[in-house]
């Protein structure tokens, strides 16, 4: 058994060229993500793009094929008990036992974490009006999913896990889950690491985030610092195109005629004299959302395999 | 595709073709099997391959009704049987019934056929032509109550045993009924063989009124299932939710997470085997004790005593999984990502199947003696006692009764150990193969024993090759005990606390049920009609093989195995 770290200054999970491969698909390709104590961590991308597995591996139970996975300092295979203990999480699957009871499922759940605290679960259970005697399979989906929450909570855990937690709710539920997220928040030193498609959300709560595409992390860091070295400009050019100029920093065009909006990764100014190198004026500019900027890097990304297909 | 009869069809094949495939080479291999062992002379008879067709033929049934029930049930949609995807296709009620219906009687038949031509006419066994209508009537029962019930497959289960029983009696009263009539037309007498010579009309009569009565049923299930009639909760799981509503609850809380675990463990699948005897006295005090006299209840009791230990093995294999019904062999994350360790998660399972045949053994001592007691109102049960328990001492019987009962609860428990760990490692491809070496062994089985009725005079080689056979299984038992041994020390999963309590109760399993062994066989061994006699020695080592020993000490390695992947 390896002994946990509890070092303030280890990032709670350290992945390093973790790749793993499911048959001819390659799910994860050469990982590299580091999430620091007291961060709150978005992972975003496709559908299929690897984040599941990603997070199967912070949780141990997939096994790196190749690199390696340390949560807290360990090896989360390795040491599964001791991993767990401080990990919450709540799976895009609600997979809790449906036959037990509300009041059952916190009573049983209580077993396995010392730091369970009772008040908290309590409180959490009427603010999301669960009713005790309830079995979980009578519960809504989005019911269940704030069982799972409390569940996942009450033990005020070192690192939350949540993985897809939003996936076809109402709006209520959501705001319950993002609400939880700023909870945790609240106590210091916790961390988070959430994937989800509703960028908006990411936006709203994530200051870090790594966005993975067909199993590689396409960027990863603060979320300031994405928004920073993105640029949404629109450039007028003199005479009508039929095609976008070839600019380096472009990741998506869209646009006709003389008029044409850019999505552009890198530093500000050095997109802006990219422009007017093309002969362009610039007429509009602003910093995209987290939403366009995924858009364009998933899509620029496809395009960059399907050339070197080609 | 043209239309949604060759749509349907395409569908059944395309999901079942690796298993059709399986079956279409056991067909054609038994028949080669056959025909090369009457062209060698090996074998003085085609019993064996006879008899191993039988068991391919019953495996192959109980797949083709698997496989025209949709085995829905395996991805855990176990309200209905008929799958819901289908009920959007613009297609009438009655032919996405009637399709099904039709393809499995078409396979049952087509199996039947090639069975009859390539493997049971030349190894000179009579066709039982009339058997085949009905296996398809009961094949199209077993599809009527998959679809046509509501509820979960408990509930689907308890309607089978009262369907399946009606149809038998149905056909018995029809039958003597025809009988009766042609009694008054003809000669004959009215024995066994006037049911014989009326066979052919009865069962046209009985498969053409019961065949249409399934199709009707399941067309009236599947229409109030698409018009949504079951939403709501089915009955027995309202009636059993409101008598658990009764029953004390857990309020308190768990001394330890292993405790909640066992707890989780035993609430989810413990009582499902301790529920079959139940449920089979139950049965039988309703439906057949009145009228049968203390042997047939004797027997009754056997019987369900055997059916213990051997549905604890695939009781065991369902307590080993997600849900007892479904096929996912996976953990799920909710259990993988407990704080316990996999040493832990697979001792409740474990001590759980200990618990459960605890339970079971002992409402079988306690209640079969006072079920016997209320329904032996002749006091035939005193003079049985008289006549076989008069020869023994008050201690002698304890002594029996006790190494009994703990023998009987070690090799239910080791059954269920069995069945569990193979589900445990989370591998269809690992329970397959112990299927096919379980089936290769009860063929090889039946080959020797019809060898040594065949040439009586090979007794002696077979026993000396058996029991170097049972040595080197033995062998292979201890090898693999010191394997899982040493795979627990490198993988840090040896926890003596857990795997001390599973080893005691082997040794003491296995040292009871030799005690009864050398106690109960003679010392020149178990006569075998009059061909010799099976040294003790070899039923002992056979006993010791029955209680898994590598799968008990390697369950943590399974589970460890299904939960990091």
């Amino acid at each position: 058994m390896i002994a946990a770290t509890s070092d303030a200054s280890l990032p709670v999970i350290q992945l390093a060229e973790l790749s793993r491969r499911f048959g001819a698909k390659l799910a994860l390709d050469k990982v590299n993500l580091s999430v620091p104590r007291g961060a709150v961590f978005g992972l975003v991308g496709a559908n299929g793009a690897g984040k599941t597995t990603l997070i199967k591996h912070v949780l141990g139970l997939l096994r790196a094929q190749a690199g390696t996975v340390r949560v807290f300092g360990s090896d989360p295979t390795a040491d599964p008990a001791g991993v767990l203990g401080r990990i919450g999480y709540l799976a895009e699957e609600n997979d809790l036992p449906g036959w037990m009871r509300v009041a059952e499922l916190l009573r049983y759940m209580q077993a396995f974490y010392p730091g369970w605290d009772e008040a908290y679960a309590e409180e959490l259970r009427q603010a999301f009006e669960l009713e005790p005697g309830a079995r979980v399979k009578n519960l809504s989906k989005g019911q269940r999913a704030r069982a799972g929450l409390v569940v996942a909570l009450a033990h005020r855990p070192e690192l939350l896990l949540l993985d897809e937690p939003s996936s076809g709710l109402d709006p209520i539920v959501r705001r319950d889950i993002l609400g939880a997220i700023i909870r945790t928040i609240a106590d210091e030193g916790r961390t988070v690491l959430f994937s989800s498609h509703l960028l908006h959300e990411v936006e709203r709560v994530a200051d870090k985030v790594a966005m993975i595409n067909q199993g590689r992390v396409v960027f990863s860091g603060d979320l300031d610092d994405v928004k920073h070295t993105h640029r949404c400009l629109t450039l007028r050019f003199p005479q009508p195109r039929t095609a976008p100029p070839e600019l380096v920093s472009v990741l998506a065009w869209e646009g006709t005629g003389c008029e044409w909006t850019a999505l552009c990764g890198g530093l500000p100014s050095a997109i802006r004299d990219d422009a007017i190198r093309a002969g362009a004026s610039i007429v509009a500019e602003r910093v995209p959302s987290l939403d366009e900027i995924f858009v364009a890097r998933a899509g620029a990304r496809s395009t960059a395999l399907a050339t070197q297909e080609d | 595709m043209h239309s949604p009869a060759l749509a349907m069809a395409w569908e059944l094949w395309g999901r079942n073709r690796t298993g059709m495939r399986v079956l279409i080479g056991g067909v054609l291999g038994l028949a080669l099997l056959g025909f090369a062992l009457s062209r060698s002379g090996w074998m003085r008879t085609d019993e064996p391959v006879f008899i191993s067709s039988v068991i391919l033929f019953a495996v192959a049934y109980l797949y083709v009704i698997s496989m025209t029930l949709y085995s829905e049930l395996r991805q855990g949609n176990v309200f209905s049987g008929f799958p819901a995807r289908m009920f959007t296709l613009p297609v009438r009620t009655c032919w996405l019934v009637a399709w099904p219906m039709l393809y499995g009687i078409a396979v049952l038949a087509l199996l039947w056929l090639a069975m009859a031509i390539l493997i049971w006419v030349p190894a000179g066994a009579e066709v039982q032509w009339w058997a085949l209508p009905l296996l398809a009537v009961a094949l199209v029962w077993f599809q009527a109550v998959c679809w046509g019930v509501p509820g979960s497959p408990l509930t689907k289960i308890i309607a089978a045993c009262v369907i399946f029983p009606a149809l038998k009696m149905a056909l018995e009263m029809l039958a003597w009924w025809i009988a009766l009539l042609g009694y008054q037309h003809t000669d004959l007498g009215l024995d066994r063989n006037a049911l014989i010579a009326w066979r052919g009309l009865t069962l046209t009569i009985f498969c053409a009124f019961f065949g249409p009565l399934a199709y009707a049923v399941a067309v009236w299930g599947v229409a109030r299932e698409r018009r949504g009639a079951y939403q709501g909760r089915a009955w027995l799981g309202l009636v059993l939710d409101h008598v658990s509503s009764w029953l004390p609850r857990r309020r308190g809380r768990f001394a330890s997470p292993t405790g909640a675990q066992l707890w989780f463990e035993w609430r989810k699948k413990g009582w499902i085997l301790p529920l079959f005897p139940a449920s089979f006295l139950l049965f039988v005090t309703v439906v057949a004790a009145p009228f049968v006299a203390v042997p047939v209840l004797l027997m009754m009791v056997a019987v369900v005593s055997c059916l213990v230990v051997v549905l604890a093995f695939f009781v065991g294999y369902g307590l080993g999984k997600t849900s007892f019904w479904g096929g996912d062999l996976g953990l799920p994350s909710a259990q993988a990502t407990r704080p316990l360790t996999s040493t832990a998660l697979a001792a409740a399972k474990v001590h759980t199947a200990a618990l459960s045949a605890l339970v079971t053994w002992l409402f079988l001592l306690v209640v079969v003696p006072v079920w016997l007691a209320l329904l032996d109102s002749s006091g035939e049960l005193a003079r049985y006692r008289e006549v076989y328990l008069e020869p023994f001492s008050t201690f002698q019987i304890w002594k029996f009764a006790a190494l009994g009962a703990v023998g009987l609860f070690a090799l239910t428990w080791g059954q269920l150990v069995g069945g569990l760990c193979l589900s445990l490692t989370g591998r269809t491809w690992v329970v397959n193969a112990v299927v096919a070496f379980y089936l290769s062994l009860v063929t090889t089985s039946i080959v020797v024993i019809t060898w040594v009725k065949d040439r009586p005079e090979d007794f002696g080689t077979i026993l000396t090759g058996l029991t170097w056979c049972a040595a080197a299984l033995v062998g292979v038992k201890v090898l693999g005990a010191c394997w899982a041994i040493a795979t627990l020390l490198r993988r840090g999963l040896w926890e003596a606390g857990h795997l001390v309590v599973g080893l005691s109760l082997w040794v003491l399993g296995v040292s009871c049920l030799l005690t009864l062994v050398y106690w109960l066989v003679p010392s020149e061994g178990l006569p075998v009609a009059s061909v010799g006699h099976v040294p003790v020695h070899l039923i002992a080592v056979t006993v010791i093989l029955t209680m898994p020993l590598v799968r008990l000490l390697a369950a943590p390695v399974a589970v460890a195995w299904n939960r990091v992947r």
